[in-house]
């Protein structure tokens, strides 16, 4: 981001100074600081994000295949009479279009 | 037409570049950053390949990624739903990793490469099949790709043909060969990626009396397809995937630290048994139904050598090309070479004969380090460097040996390897505990003479990639000690002189020396990635008791250092 002539020569003065080291350490323990904050309010609101998403898009899913007794995944609970368990591939084509798609 | 393939996000972050039809560089991320498997987005691989072949980005014509993501994610998403309200923390700790790196694989492309143009994802299977029909010898054949999981399938087969692969069949997660490894693995109080191999290797202590609790938990078809009965398994609901089901059939897990017992052998053999069923009942079944002469295997259950090794004897196909990077580093060639001649319209040019496809260092590099770090070493020509080395491990020293380009996949062929005497009934105790620190039960494969491996092994052809085991010939029992293992057996590389060039020329050395055909070899590493440069040869040897070292012309002993 450019910014105009005045403030730079402003900064670019502020940033000739040499400071004092207690000052400079002070400095860096608060950029650290700052950064470790800036770090752990991101963990936050992200937990708090994927919570919500969590309990609300992921249960109210589940809620909806239980009450259309949607099964997923093909799980298994026991043998039965089935002759194969493979199925027929599907999606292995070389077409360029399919290529370029993620699904 | 130049190629670039990638493989990311998951584990063994790999990239390969094919250059008309050729396999120019091929290289695993964790070489560079050091850290074991690493998925992170491969840069430093990408910028080998491009400097190995002698291009720049701008140079490439199309880039390949080994699996649909999206897809991945469907599936993910899924598994979450089912496990609802249980996978709570899986979701939390994995969806980061999905928003910020694995849905962005086009903008990493272009971001991290400067690439344009859009990428092509292949199926994470298809890739797999690639990456050992497209590179193998045969003009046709079966093949074969069972792992843990890609975006749904956990294992396909179908037919390559030409340029043509045609994939038939799949079978669904969680119904996965591999996953059932990677649980038990960590039931046994392995880490899962490292001890698979390892539980491998127990198994040959055991006996296989849990044989029936595994056939319980699986029904498993005529033509190798099975189910897993998910009642007794946890998919995403935390570190453990086994659940209390699982453990009133095979008791309590084993603890980090906890001493293995006959019980932890029992089931590491009951596993291994069940596996190689399986993978021998799929490679009957894909014989029966394709009636192809030849087999190419991929994934990462083909790192299984017992198991490769039952499918060759037994799988009734007449010859078998595996892999040498059969996992998801692998993955990345696979993806390439699919865009290169099955998209592309590329006729294939020649087989991959080798998979020395990494960094190689120039002598003058290696003598400036040498100096540097005040080294006191010798320079030696061929014949002179093999004759002497030769003589060292004869005299039972354990030699670091730095040669030449550096292996593709996780076996150490010669060119990034730890040599040693096999005839030294101490040197597994030595290697294992003293140098490489790691479990005694671990055996150690065996470099031999392509012309002498009869002579030694109840085996016949070629095994050049370390992916298969050999029965020691009864009257040979005894004569090889450190490379064989608690039932007598091998894990063999043959070596050839057009292949292998100066490592075969110091195992006739070794030959000549002493009577022996072999020696044995071993990953140059301890406990991190196999050594990628000569600094890297040079710190895992000052640390280790590593008596000697090779690097290029040079030699090194600790003693005069």
């Amino acid at each position: 981001m450019e910014l105009p002539r005045p403030i730079e020569r402003v900064l670019d003065r502020v940033r000739s100074i040499e400071l004092p080291r207690p000052v400079l350490r002070l400095v860096e323990r608060i950029q650290m600081w700052s950064e470790r904050v800036g770090i752990a309010i991101q963990r936050v609101v992200l937990t708090v994000m994927l919570t919500l998403i969590y309990t609300i898009g992921v249960g109210l899913t589940r809620l909806y295949a239980r009450m259309v007794s949607r099964q997923h995944l093909g799980l298994y609970e026991g043998p039965n009479a089935a002759a194969t368990y493979w199925k027929d591939a599907e999606g292995y084509t070389p077409d360029r279009e399919q290529l370029h798609k993620q699904f | 037409m130049t190629v670039l393939g990638l493989s990311c996000y998951y584990h063994d972050a790999s990239a390969a570049i094919i250059r008309d039809g050729i396999v120019v560089a091929a290289v695993q991320e964790e070489r560079f950053d050091r850290e074991r498997y690493s998925p992170v987005f491969p840069i430093q691989a990408v910028n080998f390949c491009l400097q190995q072949a002698g291009i720049t980005i701008y140079d490439i014509d199309e880039v390949a990624f080994y699996e649909k993501m999206y897809l991945k994610f469907e599936r993910t998403i899924l598994a979450h739903v089912i496990g609802y309200p249980f996978t709570f923390n899986n979701f939390v700790e994995t969806m980061p990793l999905w928003l910020k790196d694995r849905l962005a694989v086009s903008f990493a492309v272009r971001e991290e490469l400067s690439f344009k143009k859009p990428v092509l994802y292949v199926k994470h299977h298809l890739s797999h099949a690639a990456s050992a029909f497209l590179v193998s010898p045969f003009e046709r054949a079966a093949i074969l790709t069972v792992d843990g999981v890609g975006e749904y399938a956990c294992a396909t087969w179908g037919v390559g043909n030409g340029t043509d692969i045609q994939i038939k069949k799949e079978q669904h997660y969680p119904h996965s060969l591999g996953l059932l490894y990677s649980i038990v693995t960590a039931f046994l109080g392995f880490h899962v990626f490292t001890g698979e191999g390892k539980v491998m290797a127990l198994a040959e202590f055991g006996e296989p009396d849990h044989l029936d609790h595994f056939k319980k938990i699986i029904d498993l078809k005529d033509d190798g397809s099975f189910r897993l009965d998910t009642r007794y398994f946890s998919f995403n609901r935390g570190a453990k995937m086994h659940n209390e089901k699982f453990e009133e059939l095979f008791g309590a897990p084993r603890g980090p630290g906890e001493p293995m017992t006959d019980r932890h052998h029992n089931i590491a053999a009951s596993l291994q048994r069940m596996t190689e069923e399986i993978v021998l009942r799929m490679a009957r079944h894909v014989h029966k139904a394709t009636g192809e002469r030849y087999l190419c295997l991929a994934g990462g259950v083909s790192l299984n050598v017992t198991a490769n090794s039952r499918i060759r004897s037994e799988g009734q196909f007449e010859d078998l090309y595996i892999q040498p990077a059969a996992g998801d580093a692998g993955a990345a060639l696979g993806a390439a070479a699919y865009v290169y001649h099955t998209v592309g319209g590329n006729p294939r040019v020649q087989p991959m004969t080798t998979c020395a496809l990494g960094p190689e260092f120039s002598n003058h590099s290696v003598e400036v380090l040498l100096r540097n770090r005040r080294a006191k070493f010798q320079k030696l020509d061929r014949a002179a460097l093999v004759a002497e080395t030769a003589r060292r491990i004869a005299a039972n020293q354990v030699v670091g040996w730095f040669k030449g380009r550096s292996e593709f996949g996780p076996r150490a062929l010669g060119n990034r390897s730890i040599l040693a005497n096999p005839a030294d009934p101490t040197m597994r105790d030595r290697l294992n505990l003293a140098i490489k620190k790691r479990e005694g039960f671990r055996p150690f494969g065996a470099s031999v003479l392509l012309e002498h491996v009869s002579d030694y092994f109840e085996f016949e052809g070629d095994s050049p990639y370390m992916l298969l085991v050999a029965n020691i010939r009864p009257d040979k029992l005894g004569s090889i000690p450190a490379v064989t293992h608690v039932n007598n057996t091998s894990r063999i590389q043959t070596l050839t002189s057009e292949r292998d060039g100066v490592y075969y020329e110091l195992v006739r050395e070794f030959y000549a020396q002493t009577g022996l055909p072999m020696i044995l070899n071993t990953s140059f590493n301890r406990d991190e990635p196999i050594v990628n440069t000569p600094a890297e040869a040079l710190k895992c040897f000052d640390e280790s008791g590593i008596d000697c070292l090779v690097i290029n012309d040079y030699v090194v002993d600790k003693a005069t250092r």
